[in-house]
């Protein structure tokens, strides 16, 4: 019986039956949805910050400590932008349609168990539930794509309508062999017949569940409805504030939910030795979702009839193949022993080699030990990528010393030596040095000096051109203001200005000043 | 009842994500595949040609930097060699040897960014953008530690460079060349190898031999339709028939071949650098040019290999402090008008990477 059954029972002592049966569920929903919620911003934050670090980067890590309350700010802003709709869309299909992609994603969960009863409900036709179910967010995308009235939201549409049916029947066949194994629907059964994890006993159901259900939640090397270089973002373009959040939040907790069927059905859900159950249960989902961001973080995108030719020629086949050999296992050896894993391991290598060789990309055989091994490799260069240190730096704090000869903002102006002959003036091209001068006791006074570094291109000419060596390039690079006339630097400034003289064309400088900082210095110091 | 379709015209860019700049194409397609593609550009034109008209030759230099200016040095050497064509001025031995070690590190970190761009144009989530940039961060390093400055140098003068190298620069220009080569190693591990990269790349946009030719197409773009053309070796200038090195060549001319091309050419590149660094001879880094030049009237023409192919000045002199004509013969441009043979017939997703595979720079499309 589970927790819900049980919350129910000894409510029902106390208050009128209608009410102890209709609280408990809402309040499950409550703290479900939450709980969802909180995985989900968990899910965002590992993925931007694991990302970063495949892509030497070092992530978001400002909002919180580390930056976990990123997702949080990213919420936050969300929810206070304005929400736009196309002029020409349709209203109402553009207005329903992040409902209905989000909702059939929270749906998922009522049949997902986080431990022994842990489950909304525990329907005897679970997996069957959630194929139903999750097939429903397709109708959200496509209405966003229709409702949009944009022709890069329509081919996304086009798209995902393509995409979703044909992967639909690879994972729902892929997830057939499991079920002849376990001989149940439910949920709770699945989990509590595996008395080895499937991923070793359905090894190629496994992979063909894995990639269809990647390819489901949009994730590289399926993304196309998004593709960002080519359709934009697909769908979604022409949505913002809070009907872009509901897609976004519809995709993690779609991703979330795969992750923790791929966890039930293959991963033993949440079995596990000496941890409690529901930890044991999320350390497989977050696993299953890190693997999947490693291939998003590696792999390029497929092209539209690649993507489908995949599903059909591939995935379809091969999975129709392991429900005949499951089929056949299952009359031999009834009890599927453990043994059996050896087996079924071989044969779904076995067939890997063989039905790639059927393949040909532009007219060359496609063969495993290439397209295997190089996949591998990327996936074993971004991993290396995890341990390397990022080459990003947290600016205002830490600041990279320029080179000597660095041409920073601010000239260096120094007025004793200066003697207004305008060499400066003459050789900017574009006359920004404005300078006029008077004459003095002991010849010309510069009266006036203003250089517009709004629009000063820093590229040395005044200064090779001083003949009396009064001008130098600085090396500070930070300047800002609001106001344009506020970079007008006049000569009082000048004066005023603390110096930092570079050493651009006056080498002889150079000794004094700290070393530039580079990403790869010479090799035994300086 | 026959079903039937009807083409759309999308309209991408101005403003797209893998246009690399403000380029426009009309595209028509039918399902997924293009019927029709125009490309319109002209939306970064600021008239830099003009520009040239009414300032100095050493004025210039700067401008030139704005063309392609993912590859400013190779911009400036070019136009340098157009004037000291234009007024016959001998540069210094040492000069010239710092323009190639300049030009190949530029030519190295030009096809950095075409690569990791197109990878991205492929959906590789920046990854590989973000290896790429890596690398070419060095290089700019190194540019900063010799002019000052990391994307507009504005380092090559007329009759040399602005000013001699500081004594680290060796050092470390060693050890990026060195890691150089096990960098491209490795990341041809992440991508030459991969299924999905060949399946996007492989046969798709092929460019004959003979429309490139005839588009007058430069650069890797053309040596990856298999034409051995280039200028280093072709019509030398600087000092670059003391060099040993290949010229790579590709087979089809598909996009696989234009990537590969630029791989190979970066190793290449790194073989220059290190005779470059072996040979470099001490003395002067600048003849005795004065900052407002007056050559005599005439023309000149100066060409190089620039990352992106023939890149070329025509200058026209009247005796005066400034270009009566300055025109630039930018390969971007040149290499973008065989864009809409490449592209028709094949889908959507398949434009994005031949665009991204004939590496363009709007900022020398347009000028």
């Amino acid at each position: 019986m589970g927790i819900l059954e049980q919350f129910e029972q000894w409510l029902v002592n106390y208050w009128p039956s209608w009410a102890a049966y209709l609280v408990p569920p809402l309040v499950a929903f409550a703290i479900l949805s939450t709980f969802i919620l909180v995985v989900v911003m968990a899910f965002i934050y590992i993925e931007r910050r694991g990302i970063g670090r495949f892509q030497v980067r070092l992530g978001p890590n400002r909002a919180g400590p580390f930056g976990v309350l990123q997702p949080v700010a990213d919420a936050i802003k969300v929810l206070i932008k304005e929400d736009i709709i196309p002029a020409k869309g349709d209203r109402w299909v553009h207005w329903l349609a992040p409902i209905i992609a989000f909702i059939p994603a929270l749906m998922i969960f009522a049949v997902i168990p986080f431990g022994h009863g842990a489950i909304f409900a525990d329907l005897n036709i679970g997996i069957l539930y959630i194929i139903a179910i999750s097939s429903l967010g397709i109708i959200g995308v496509f209405m966003a794509g229709w409702g949009s009235n944009n022709k890069y939201s329509l081919v996304s549409a086009m798209r995902t309508v393509a995409q979703m049916i044909s992967y639909e029947i690879p994972l729902v066949l892929s997830i057939i062999g499991v079920l002849i194994i376990t001989g149940s629907l439910s949920m709770v059964s699945i989990v509590e017949g595996q008395h080895v994890p499937f991923l070793l006993l359905q090894p190629l159901g496994f992979l063909i569940f894995f990639l269809a259900a990647a390819a489901e939640i949009n994730r590289t090397p399926f993304d196309l409805l998004e593709a960002e270089s080519e359709i934009v973002a697909g769908y979604h373009i022409e949505y913002s504030g809070m009907k872009f959040g509901l897609f976004y939040l519809g995709e993690y907790t779609h991703a979330f939910a795969i992750s923790a069927i791929v966890a039930i059905l293959f991963l033993g859900g949440w079995s596990g030795p000496f941890l409690p159950p529901a930890l044991w249960f999320l350390i497989k989902v977050f696993s299953v979702f890190i693997v999947l961001f490693w291939l998003r973080s590696t792999l390029p995108r497929l092209r539209v009839d690649q993507l489908m030719g995949f599903a059909w020629k591939c995935l379809f086949p091969l999975a129709l193949i392991n429900i005949f050999i499951t089929g056949i296992e299952a009359i031999i050896w009834p009890n599927f022993p453990w043994q059996l894993l050896i087996l079924n391991i071989l044969i779904a290598a076995l067939l890997i080699v063989l039905w790639s060789g059927f393949f040909r990309v532009a007219g060359e055989r496609v063969s495993f030990e290439r397209y295997g091994r190089g996949i591998a490799k990327g996936l074993a260069l971004t991993f290396r990528h995890l341990f390397r240190h990022p080459i990003t730096v947290q600016y205002p704090e830490q600041r990279l010393t320029p080179s000597r000869r660095f041409r920073g903002n601010l000239l260096v102006w120094d007025v004793e030596r200066c003697n207004g002959c305008r060499a400066c003036a003459r050789m900017c091209p574009i006359s920004i040095i404005d300078i006029e001068t008077a004459r003095g006791d002991k010849g010309l006074v510069v009266e006036r000096l203003e250089i517009d570094f709004g629009r000063c291109m820093f590229c040395g000419l005044c200064v090779e051109a001083c003949p009396v060596e009064a001008l130098f390039m600085s090396r500070d690079y930070e300047k800002a203001s609001y106001r344009r006339e506020l970079l007008v630097m006049k000569k009082e400034q000048f004066v005023a200005a603390e110096k930092r003289p570079s050493a651009y064309a006056y080498p002889e400088l150079e000794a004094e000043m700290p070393p530039q900082t580079l990403l790869a210095p010479p090799k035994g110091g300086r | 009842m026959p079903l039937k379709t009807e083409p759309v015209m999308i309209n991408f860019g101005p403003q797209h994500p893998s246009t690399h700049g403000v380029f426009r194409m009309r595209i028509t397609f039918d399902g997924e595949v293009i019927v029709d593609m125009e490309p319109i550009f002209g939306y970064l034109h600021r008239g830099i040609e003009k520009l040239a008209e009414s300032r100095t030759y050493t004025q210039n230099i700067p401008y030139t930097d704005r063309l392609d200016y993912l590859a400013s040095m190779s911009n400036n050497l070019a136009y340098v060699m157009a004037v000291e064509n234009l007024a016959g001025i001998a540069v210094p031995e040492r000069a010239e040897y710092l323009r190639v070690i300049m030009a190949e590190l530029m030519r190295i970190a030009s096809h950095l960014m075409a690569v990791g761009a197109l990878l991205n144009d492929m959906g590789a989530f920046f990854t590989p953008f973000m290896y790429m940039f890596r690398e070419r961060e060095k290089i700019l390093d190194l540019f900063e530690m010799v002019c000052g400055q990391r994307l507009t140098y504005n380092y090559m003068r007329i009759g040399g460079v602005s000013q001699d190298i500081p004594e680290e620069f060796l050092p470390a220009l060693k050890r990026f060349i060195d890691e150089m080569l096990g960098f491209i190693d490795e990341y041809d591990q992440l991508l030459a190898e991969n299924e999905i990269l060949l399946a996007r790349s492989k046969g798709v946009g092929i460019l004959p031999a003979e429309l490139a030719i005839n588009a007058s197409v430069s650069g890797p773009m053309l040596r990856a339709s298999g034409v051995k053309w280039d200028i280093r070796r072709a019509d030398p200038y600087s000092v670059y028939d003391r060099f040993d090195f290949e010229i790579p060549t590709g087979k089809m001319g598909d996009t696989y071949d234009r990537y590969w091309v630029r791989i190979q050419e970066m190793r290449q590149s790194t073989r220059v650098v290190k005779q470059a660094m072996e040979q470099l001879p001490q003395g002067e880094v600048r003849a005795k040019v004065p900052l407002t030049l007056r050559p005599p009237k005439g023309e000149a023409y100066a060409r190089i290999e620039a990352p992106k192919g023939e890149l070329g000045f025509y200058l026209v002199s009247d005796d005066s402090a400034n270009p009566y004509r300055f025109k630039v013969r930018a390969p971007s441009l040149i290499n973008l008008t065989v864009l809409r043979d490449l592209c028709l017939g094949w889908k959507l997703a398949d434009a994005i990477v031949i665009f991204g595979s004939i590496d363009i720079c709007l900022g020398e499309v347009d000028r």
